[in-house]
């Protein structure tokens, strides 16, 4: 029995005294709680014994089908697969652009099953049937932050149960009691009787068992991978360049291709015909509804050929008159007009009847672009019977369905891979590029790799929205008593059909504050502009901290109070939002700092569920301006990886400094100004700051961190100028008033 | 048919001389490592070397480099690679990855002239949207110290 191979030995005597220290030290016994577990399915696979536990969800009349007819499960079910080798499998139905979220996933099933992190391996499920699932709580759409805070329990729960499930196994083969064993590090033992099992010896007899009707939860106490920093599985293979992007989907007879679309906001090729003459042999020029793509040999060759194509537009006289200065005068004229009611709390007229001081201020920031270093990219190969796309995109749903009904093609005719993206930051929500390629595929019958050159990326993206606000404060004896807000800009939702009641993302950070003020008033007003928008990190809060957190600034100096100490007080009844809040002053220094020349300022947000406040340090110098520090405390619940979480806030502390100090995107005679990071530019290691990060400990459910720490940025840089010069900025970027670090 | 040498080894290509490097290298070499990010000379995800220097490919034209040679990060295992790509996973540098292999072959260059302090780090013009850089300084000064070329202030 003492064999290795088969995964079942004898413990030598050293083994059995330190696990047996082990237990004595409760480092090993975690079982908390009792639950009743979830709908898990469970399926034994035909070829290779193994133990595979999914989420018996999303299955709809075609998964039916699918699943009817074969006796393997549908694999996008298949979330946890242990094999005999004894590895665990564990494939993640989210995408991948750089947040991690494998990992996440990964960590918190391998916390409750015990699991070795050596043996664990991370799937994107490299080919799966389409899936379509409308309740937007489970479908893989990755979006708002939301992966984890929305599988949490669900993760937990699929390894507690392959955990139980494998006990049972162990307990029966030893004819022992569940409770004498201990599971640690994908092992089974039995102290008295000194044995020793692998999980994956066990597979063949767990798969068999029934489900159990509950599950132990583990205490966060005895956490061993949660909240820690336990390997990325993805880090070297992306250091060694060995990672697979979009645009690195090679198949045999792969033709390289590259587009072109019409550069007005509104407008079409008119030319087509005349256009096939300058094509090369061997290349074909391919017809889409907003312009055209070559296919060659060479992307290379084929974006040649299109710079030099003499393609004509029609475009309408308006959109060849809009222009940036035209956005500013309807979104200041919104701010004049009703709009619609958000949020109503008390009598705002009768407080601001009573105020002895009142303040208004108006905020505007531009278009911005997403500008992820890998430009849109897909592969598609389209027969007569099939579609099949390998896709660095966020939504395989939508783009399932938006090919299907594109193509002319059933659900089940198209099959959709996943590819790493090279950064998203919410790009990769949209289908356009997936249908490109698939009408490239389509109409030369060859597997087709589609990419955009820089200045299509940054030109044709889906944008985050222009938008203004109006604040108004009504503040008696220093007390802030009344607030109005109005902020204006184009319906998010609303521009792709979607029929909300109300702009529910200019809403956010806008409508729901975390303050305390008695009498408010806050509306939103849509306008119509012929700019093509999208959600961009942190979406409605990305303007809406701007404009709240610069104001509740004003609203502090207006009224004689530190910044901080006013945020306190209006947070005075939230003890999780004043721990924050104290934590990021404590890092800063807040109450001692004194530097001529330098100054901090301070934004706070909830969003996405969590807390973040910022404080950023800056220097003004003769029209100049440098940020040198951001401060970040962060309250997300409980922290899956530690180091993947830092590096969360990093990021969007970084892109929203960006944004701040050189983002925008300006119209003229109908098109897009901007091409490259030339004229877009994004921070660099010259003007990074340095970033200090901390969280907050506890066990409250996870929120999301991947867009939380974007927007505080930008009113904290604004705020923090104003400490220094007195001058406040009320419309982004700030390169449009400042040399942006002079060296 | 032109030659060039890459990573160590002899390629005769056929493709028009001012088909740029990066192009050659990503469709006929399949050396995927090196990215396409901007198509100007801006972003530094094409950055590969050329005797030794780093140059962004994707303005380099393959007429250019003939008998020169090219080192991609597939190539890039002499030790200051090897402790460059060490330090990089040893401080999680990258998120979604993509412009990694381009700042790690900037990084080589630079540790490669024997003087790295605050100031040079500061120059490589790099870009990641991620926003690793904090992690990236940190992975070339320590590299940089390791190789014993680190002028820079010790904190």
């Amino acid at each position: 029995m003492n064999n290795p191979i088969l995964g079942e030995r004898f413990l030598s005597r050293a083994e059995v005294a330190k696990l047996s220290n082990c237990v004595n030290n409760r480092e090993l016994d975690g079982s908390a709680y009792h639950i009743r577990r979830r709908e898990f399915i469970k399926h034994s696979t035909g070829v290779i014994a193994g133990l595979t536990l999914g989420f018996n969800i999303g299955i709809d009349r075609v998964q039916a089908a699918a699943i009817d007819a074969s006796p393997v499960i549908n694999p996008f079910n298949a979330w946890l697969v242990i094999t005999p080798d004894n590895r665990i499998a564990i494939n993640v139905s989210k995408t991948e652009m750089g947040q991690k979220v494998g990992t996440s996933f990964a960590v918190i099933i391998a916390e409750e099953l015990e699991a070795d992190w050596e043996k664990v391996d991370i799937n994107f499920k490299p080919e799966m049937p389409p899936f379509i699932h409308r309740n937007t709580q489970l479908q893989r759409l990755t979006y708002g932050s939301t992966s984890v805070s929305t599988w949490y329990a669900y993760c937990r729960e699929l390894g507690a149960t392959a955990k139980s499930l494998l006990m049972t196994a162990a307990a029966n083969r030893w004819q022992v009691s569940e409770s004498s064993l201990i599971v640690y590090q994908s092992h089974i033992y039995h102290l008295p009787s000194w044995r020793c099992i692998s999980f994956g010896a066990l597979v063949e007899d767990a798969s068999q068992l029934p489900l159990p009707a509950s599950v132990s939860l583990k205490k966060s106490n005895s956490f061993r991978y949660l909240g820690k920093s336990v390997p990325h599985k993805d880090v070297r293979r992306k250091v060694l360049g060995e990672e697979i992007y979009g645009i690195d989907m090679r198949l045999p007879n792969l033709r390289f291709a590259a587009v072109k679309q019409c550069p007005f906001v509104d407008g079409r090729v008119v030319n087509f015909d005349a256009l096939l003459s300058y094509v090369p042999e061997g290349q074909t020029l391919v017809s889409i509804p907003n312009g055209v793509i070559v296919t060659a040999s060479s992307w290379w060759s084929a974006q040649k050929t299109l710079d030099e194509l003499p393609i004509e537009y029609d475009v309408d006289d308006d959109a060849a008159s809009f222009n940036s200065n035209l956005v500013s005068q309807i979104l200041a004229q919104g701010l004049n007009e009703e709009g619609q009611q958000l949020f109503n709390k008390g009598d705002v007229t009768a407080a601001f009847n009573n105020a002895d001081t009142t303040l208004e201020a108006i905020y505007e920031v531009p278009f911005l672009a997403h500008a992820p270093l890998e430009p849109m990219s897909c592969t598609a190969h389209v027969t007569d019977s099939k579609c099949r796309v390998w896709m660095a995109q966020q939504g395989p749903e939508e783009a399932a369905l938006a090919l299907s009904h594109e193509l002319g093609m059933a659900i089940e005719q198209i099959e959709i891979n996943m590819l790493s993206c090279g950064g998203s930051f919410g790009r990769r929500v949209e289908t356009d590029f997936v249908i490109q390629a698939a009408l490239a595929s389509k109409a030369t019958g060859h597997p087709v790799n589609l990419l955009w050159s820089r200045p299509q990326d940054t030109q044709q993206d889906w944008f985050r929205p222009a938008f203004a606000a109006k604040m108004r404060a009504g503040i008696t004896s220093g007390l802030l008593e009344a607030l109005t807000g109005i902020n204006c800009g184009q319906n998010l939702l609303q521009t792709r059909g979607n029929p909300v009641p109300f702009d529910i993302l200019a809403s956010e950070g806008f409508a729901n504050l975390p303050y305390n003020i008695p009498n408010q008033n806050i509306r939103n007003n849509s306008v119509q502009l012929p700019v093509t928008i999208g959600f961009w990190r942190s979406v409605g809060h990305s303007h809406n901290a701007f404009f709240v957190e610069s104001f509740m600034d004003e609203i502090a100096h207006q009224a004689n109070y530190d910044p901080y100490e006013y945020r306190r007080y209006l947070l005075a009844s939230k003890p999780r939002e004043l721990a924050v809040l104290d934590k990021v002053a404590k890092m800063a220094c807040w109450k001692r700092y004194h530097r001529p020349g330098y100054g901090l300022g301070m934004a706070f947000m909830e969003g996405f569920g969590s807390i973040v406040a910022t404080v950023a340090e800056v220097s003004v110098d003769s029209e100049s301006v440098q940020v040198h520090q951001l401060w970040c405390a962060v309250d997300c619940g409980q922290v899956i990886h530690q180091d993947g979480a830092t590096a969360q806030i990093e990021g969007a502390l970084i892109f929203g400094l960006s944004a701040c100090l050189f983002g925008e995107i300006t119209f003229r005679e109908g098109q897009v100004e901007q091409s490259t990071y030339k004229d877009y530019p994004v921070i660099t290691l010259k003007n990074m700051p340095t970033l200090h990060i901390q969280f907050m400990k506890n066990t409250h459910a996870p929120g999301g961190l991947g867009e939380a720490g974007t927007p505080g940025v930008a009113p904290a840089v604004v705020n923090a100028i104003f400490s220094v010069t007195g001058q406040r900025i009320r419309k982004l970027p700030l390169s449009r008033y400042l040399t942006v670090n002079k060296e | 048919m032109i030659s060039i040498i890459v990573n160590n080894k002899k390629y005769e290509v056929d493709v028009e001389p001012e088909k740029p490097l990066l192009w050659v290298l990503r469709e006929e070499l399949e050396l995927l490592g090196t990215k396409f990010g901007c198509g100007f000379g801006i972003c530094g995800a094409c950055t590969v070397h050329i005797d030794g220097e780093p140059q962004q490919c994707c303005v380099i034209t393959i007429g250019e480099v003939v008998g020169r040679r090219i080192t991609t990060i597939e190539g890039l295992n002499d030790r200051v690679g090897q402790c460059l790509k060490n330090q990089w996973v040893e401080n999680s540098v990258p998120q979604c990855g993509y412009c990694q292999p381009g700042f790690i072959m900037s990084a080589a260059a630079l540790i490669y002239r024997g003087f790295v302090n605050e100031e040079s780090i500061r120059e490589l013009p790099n870009i990641c949207r991620c926003g690793t850089y904090q992690r990236v300084k940190k992975a070339i000064y320590t590299t940089a110290d390791q190789v014993g070329v680190w002028e820079g202030s010790h904190e």
